[in-house]
């Protein structure tokens, strides 16, 4: 019953997301200016980036901290199980910091926006990028007693993946899957709403829906084929 | 799939970390092991039955239904 429930009320929200586009369509008359938003869009975005990094450079301080302190027992545990979560945040921290700043500097160059915010949104996007390299350092201050390989080191991703355990390894592949599946759900709805967007707008974005489009085709032609050729 | 692990531990006075280092495995895995959210490979369940000293049947227990 409560499936079922749920089914209708997203058919009911389908249905009327669907007649309000359709409407919208054949009306015609719809408009859409993004350049008075641009300015506010932009130092958003900056802001953001900027935050994103600090909290990369803050959780690099705390972890390189922490793994020098000697504990023992359960505290051991979960001094390891907090460090092994910042390392995690701060790496998504600095992963987002770099997505946002490049996002921001697309907005000011296209947009003509002033150089100052380029400059700040740049200056997140370098101190992200040494941060990638800074950060697997880490690794080893974090486990002394494994030998992890140096950041350098040709095809450095695969021998990461290498040296993981199986318990590990078990935990990388639930959240690529995961991953995988969503960003080809989402990459599929940009591109409908890029199509949307054309059509509404009269502005061509077909440089991005076959951008979208080559991308899905790749990333879903290397998955299959790894997975046949195993 | 049942697991001895945490009690094995304690028993040792071990701490998850320890053990991880023992066998030349990562906590994070012992972790999910002890919470049975992960199954040990072959090469993880003799390490850790090397840590303990004890036969790998005696520190994972099956039910007759996993095993048919």
């Amino acid at each position: 019953m409560k499936n079922g429930m749920k089914i209708a009320i997203r058919m009911l929200i389908g249905a009327i997301i669907g007649f309000t586009v359709a409407h919208a369509a054949m009306e015609g008359s719809w408009q859409m200016d993004l350049q008075p938003l641009a300015y506010p869009v932009t130092l958003v975005l900056v802001a953001a980036s900027v935050v994103s990094v600090l909290l990369t450079v803050y959780y690099y301080l705390k972890i390189r901290k922490s793994a020098g302190i000697e504990l023992y027992g359960e505290d051991e545990d979960l001094a390891e199980g907090r460090m092994y979560r910042q390392y995690s945040d701060a790496t998504l921290a600095g992963n987002l910091g770099m997505i946002l700043g490049l996002a921001a500097l697309s907005l000011i160059v296209i947009a003509g926006q002033s150089g100052w915010l380029a400059l700040i949104a740049i200056a997140a996007m370098l101190v992200s990028v040494a941060m990638t390299f800074i950060m697997p350092g880490l690794m080893k201050k974090m486990y002394p007693e494994r030998r992890f390989p140096s950041v350098s080191d040709k095809d450095y991703a695969e021998k990461l993946l290498a040296m993981s355990d199986d318990g590990e390894k078990h935990v990388m592949l639930g959240g690529l899957y995961k991953s995988f599946l969503s960003m080809n759900t989402l990459l599929f709805g940009a591109i409908l709403l890029l199509l949307f967007y054309s059509v509404m707008s009269g502005t061509s974005q077909l440089v991005g829906i076959f951008t979208i489009a080559a991308i899905m085709a790749i990333a879903n032609t290397q998955y299959l084929i790894h997975i046949r050729n195993k | 799939m049942k697991t001895r692990l945490k009690e094995l531990r304690a028993r040792h006075g071990i701490n998850q970390t320890e053990l991880a280092k023992r066998a030349n495995i990562s906590r994070q895995t012992v972790s999910l092991i002890e919470r049975e959210e992960f199954m040990p490979s072959l090469l993880i369940a003799m390490k850790i039955s090397r840590v303990f000293g004890e036969p790998i049947e005696e520190i994972f227990q099956f039910d007759e239904e996993e095993l048919r």
